[in-house]
């Protein structure tokens, strides 16, 4: 698991496992059935508190990303496509607020804002990994206010 | 920098205080080994050998001076932080030598005073050449102070400080040996003769702070300092093993004791607890011959009441302020107690045991060895118990007030001096009735020195409650966990000492 | 069941100053709280209090419900204490001490000693007083974590020590956790530590509780806010607003301290003062202390 912890953002240390275990799911890096690493051993590898992952773990099994069959240690559950895409949805919403506030902030034109979005978009493209969803954001009004 | 701000700071006059209990102690016991062995010798008829005397008059005036030097001033120059201010190293190393010069002389200065005051005291009837001793040779002192002031700074003049080594080591006691032998020997020429040697003296320092560089450096020699290493290291296998046998239960009383003794606090206390022991059973009195003269008797009780005092205030302290490196550990104060205690009392204890047999092989009767004090007879144990065990009780009055800077006040003293009597007082009586039942023919004799003195007076009815009285506190006495109080002192920003490191 | 309780601690020093003064709080078993403070606040007596160095003028200290001070020699064997001004005795070698606490902690654990010194790269006949500043600390460490203490008491214990050092360090407290559930209880002023091994947080200003709050909950429901001077809004104001709980002045803006989270702090904010263009984010936790604590009188 590639996890990174930044002690120094706002964002609670639970926060930031949770949100990066989620992307580690959404986009494939950990498939459905893949076990997750032990309390101990994450937060010995991260340099945290165990309790704090296993808070982390506890709020994402109670989103049903990950599930815990008895006996058998803690995996990625699996999503049906539906649930899936409402994730990956989830996720990109979460990082695209800030930059919305910040148009507004600018006073850029919503046109002007959804063209720079769909450049940037066009300019990943080639370099986007196959296998991860191509769905592509709703250019509509759902993704801003 | 002017020189005097410097030569006000520098560690020599700052560490001037402690020196002067002893200097005092030291020349006066010294002294009156000269003075009472120079007149037993003259009451024999005797003539001693001219160049001993001096010597040992040198030697009453130089003991304390040579320890004070090669103790406190001869490593540091000057401070770390000195190091950092714009000041020329000559400035330096001239402040250094004024300032060791200027200790060294109230010291000299001092103990002239107290072996004079002793001779004016207590030698008045003798012949002038044992009354005058001292006065003799003190010029000559002054000047090989001088020279052995400069001859000590003569070395490595450049570093900051003098880095503790066996070549340094012998470079100092041949400066100071030097220097005593000197002293005897030009105290015979008239003062005029000893300007060429403090001419020479001084051309000589000025010829070193002439060739001295900018700056004074570090002293880092010997080895470098431990390096951080990363991860495991191939250090001696199986060293941290989980095989290795545990520490043995002696083990932890003698670190614990280390800790609490500053190492240099150690190495001055128990020898001179245990010259106490001797002095108290009147092995004093076999070293000088036997004092007929009761003078000699009470000059010799009045050093041991300042050793008392100097016990008081040197060494305790530094344990106390070693105690609290201790403070985490699970140690219970009566632990620590008998730490701080034991050693003290064996020493005494060692000494005594010695000077009882001295004196009792020196084949005179019992009652006219030993020591007969001013006051009525009944009270002499008490007096010697008081005398005996001051250490046992300050420390434990003190460690009530544990804190990292203990000073010794009024009321503490007093405390101690009270509960001392009683306890004293006890303790003798107890050692005394033990010692009717025992007659194991080694002990006889030295419980039988006292017992003839006690018994020369019977002692009163308020005298006896008295002893009883402390035998019971002796009994009762006990260190509560909760009497145990650190006194916390405000935070420093800078501490200018410390122990340890961190 | 509470491993440490302090109830209405007052601490003076002996001319008169408060150090402590009505301090009320207790830690359960397992928990990690970190002390925040500034220097002189009262953190380091208060580790002393717990540990019975000092004993408080007013109030009660309960250790596993044991009096540190009459109990004193039970209570240290169950506690492992580092100190940043905690000095070893430099002429004892490293091996020495060790063996020294191998016989006085009765739990002592001598295979995970031996693992911890060679991780460290410590070596038994090197001498304290030879030794860096960081390798001394670990010493100190090591021998207070082998005897798998039940409360760690760790006072700036990462101070002054290089980032390589200070990462060992971490790691052993949280092994520590996971291995025997051991309760900790440390201050720091390296705000990341803080953030990556407490659970909770305790604040410290000239002698009074000033904050204890859950770690996450007090990253999520405060937050800074940054507001242009001006338009009626001053300092005073801005303190009268639901919520704000500190402000300061800087010379470009006024950063405002809530309790709330960033976007209803907004809404307050709107309500209260109409005040626009105001900056509002999540506040790291050294952010959040310099802001409470910093420039108060």
């Amino acid at each position: 698991m590639l996890i990174v912890v930044d002690p120094h953002s706002g964002v609670p240390v639970y926060r930031q496992l949770m949100d990066q275990i989620r992307l580690h799911v959404a986009s494939g890096l950990v498939g459905p059935g893949d076990e997750l690493p032990s309390t101990r051993t994450l937060s010995a590898q991260l340099g945290v508190n165990p309790m704090t992952v296993s808070k982390a773990y506890g709020l994402l099994e109670r989103e049903q990303v990950l599930e815990r069959r008895p006996g058998r240690p803690l995996t990625v559950a699996t999503r049906d496509d539906a649930h899936g895409r409402e994730d990956r949805r989830a996720l990109l919403r979460e990082s695209l607020v800030a930059p919305a506030t910040l148009a507004r902030q600018l006073g850029l034109a919503r046109a002007d804002a959804l063209d720079l979005f769909a450049s940037l978009l066009a300019d990943d493209a080639e370099s986007e990994k196959p296998g991860a969803s191509p769905d592509r954001a709703d250019p509509s009004g759902e993704d801003e206010r | 920098m002017k020189i005097a701000m410097l030569v006000r700071q520098h560690a020599a006059l700052r560490t001037l205080p402690r020196w002067l209990l002893l200097t005092t102690v030291t020349s006066l016991l010294l002294e009156g080994v000269r003075a009472t062995s120079g007149l037993r010798l003259a009451r024999a008829g005797e003539a001693a050998p001219e160049f001993a005397g001096r010597l040992l008059a040198a030697g009453a005036l130089w003991a304390p001076l040579a320890a004070f030097l090669l103790v406190t001033t001869f490593r540091p120059r000057c401070g770390e932080q000195q190091l950092a201010l714009p000041l020329p190293a000559r400035r330096l190393w001239r402040a250094h030598v004024v300032a060791v010069a200027l200790a060294g002389g109230a010291v000299l200065g001092l103990a002239a005073l107290a072996a004079a005051v002793h001779d004016l005291a207590l030698m008045r009837g003798a012949p002038a050449a044992i009354r005058d001793g001292v006065r003799e040779v003190v010029p000559a002192a002054v000047v090989c102070l001088l020279c052995a002031v400069i001859g000590l700074a003569a070395r490595a003049p450049s570093r900051q400080r003098v880095q503790a080594s066996p070549g340094e080591l012998v470079w100092g006691l041949a400066v100071a040996a030097g220097a005593i032998l000197a002293t005897a020997a030009l105290s015979r020429l008239p003062a005029v003769a000893l300007a060429a040697p403090l001419g020479l003296a001084l051309l000589i320092a000025w010829r070193i702070e002439r060739a001295l560089p900018e700056a004074l450096e570090l002293a880092t020699g010997g080895r470098p300092p431990a390096r951080v290493r990363n991860g495991a290291r191939a250090a001696a296998a199986g060293a941290w093993g989980a095989c290795r046998p545990a520490p043995a239960r002696g083990m932890t009383a003698i670190t614990v004791f280390r800790v609490m003794s500053a190492r240099g606090s150690l190495f001055v206390m128990l020898p001179v607890l245990c010259l106490y022991g001797l002095l108290l059973a009147g092995g004093m009195s076999v070293l000088t011959g036997d004092p007929a003269d009761r003078g000699e008797r009470d000059a010799l009780f009045a050093v041991w009441g300042l050793l008392t005092i100097f016990l008081l205030v040197t060494p305790l302290p530094k344990q106390l302020r070693g105690l609290h490196l201790l403070d985490p550990l699970p140690l219970s104060r009566r632990f620590l107690f008998g730490v701080m205690i034991l050693p003290g009392l064996l020493a005494t204890g060692a000494g005594y045991a010695t000077g009882a047999i001295l004196a009792a092989r020196a084949a005179a009767p019992a009652s006219t060895i030993g020591l007969e004090v001013v006051a009525p007879a009944v009270w002499h144990p008490c007096a010697a118990a008081f005398i005996v065990v001051p250490y046992l009780l300050l420390a434990a009055a003190v460690m009530r007030f544990h804190a990292p800077d203990i000073g010794v006040t009024a009321r503490r003293v007093g405390v101690v001096a009270l509960q001392g009597l009683a306890i004293g007082s006890g303790l003798t009586v107890l050692g005394l009735e033990i010692g009717k039942v025992i007659s194991i023919s080694g002990a006889t004799f030295v419980l039988k020195r006292t017992a003839a003195n006690v018994g020369a007076a019977a002692p009163g009815g308020a005298a006896v409650v008295w002893l009883l009285a402390g035998a019971a506190l002796v009994v009762a006495y006990r260190l509560a966990e909760a009497g145990f109080r650190r006194v916390e002192a405000p935070p420093e920003s800078l501490r200018a000492t410390r122990q340890g490191c961190c | 069941m509470s491993v440490l309780e302090f109830y209405e601690v007052h601490r003076a020093y002996r001319k008169g100053a408060d150090v402590l003064h009505g301090l009320t709080f207790s830690v359960e078993r397992g928990q990690v709280v970190g002390l925040l403070g500034r220097n002189g606040a009262g953190k380091t007596t208060l580790l002393r209090v717990a540990m019975g160095m000092l004993a408080p003028q007013h109030g009660r200290v309960r250790v596993f419900d044991l009096d540190p001070r009459a109990q004193a020699v039970e209570v240290k064997r169950r506690i492992g204490y580092v100190a940043e001004d905690q000095a070893l005795p430099a002429f004892l070698t490293v091996g020495e001490v060790v063996d020294l606490h191998r016989a006085l902690y009765p739990t002592w654990d001598q295979a995970l000693a031996g693992e911890l010194a060679e991780r460290f790269g410590l070596e038994r006949r090197e001498k304290i007083g030879r030794l860096s500043r960081g390798q001394a600390r670990q010493v100190a460490l090591l021998c207070a974590v082998s005897h798998r203490p039940e409360l760690l008491l760790l006072d700036e214990p990462a101070g002054g020590l290089d980032p390589v050092a200070r990462r060992e360090f971490l790691e052993t407290a949280i092994r520590l956790l996971n291995e025997a559930g051991t309760t900790i209880v440390f201050s720091s002023h390296y705000m990341s530590d803080v953030e990556r091994l407490a659970e909770r947080v305790v604040m410290i200003h000239e002698g009074r509780l000033f904050l204890d709050s859950d770690l996450d909950s007090l990253r999520e429901s405060f937050s800074l806010v940054l507001v242009p001077p001006g338009e009626g809004v001053d300092r005073r104001r801005l303190l009268l607003v639901d919520g704000c709980i500190g402000v300061r002045e800087r010379e470009d803006a006024l950063h405002a301290v809530f309790r709330l989270p960033p976007e209803r702090a907004r809404a307050a904010l709107d309500q209260a003062l109409g005040a626009r263009g105001a900056n509002c984010r999540t506040i790291a936790l050294e952010e959040m202390f310099i802001e409470l604590v910093g420039g108060r009188s």
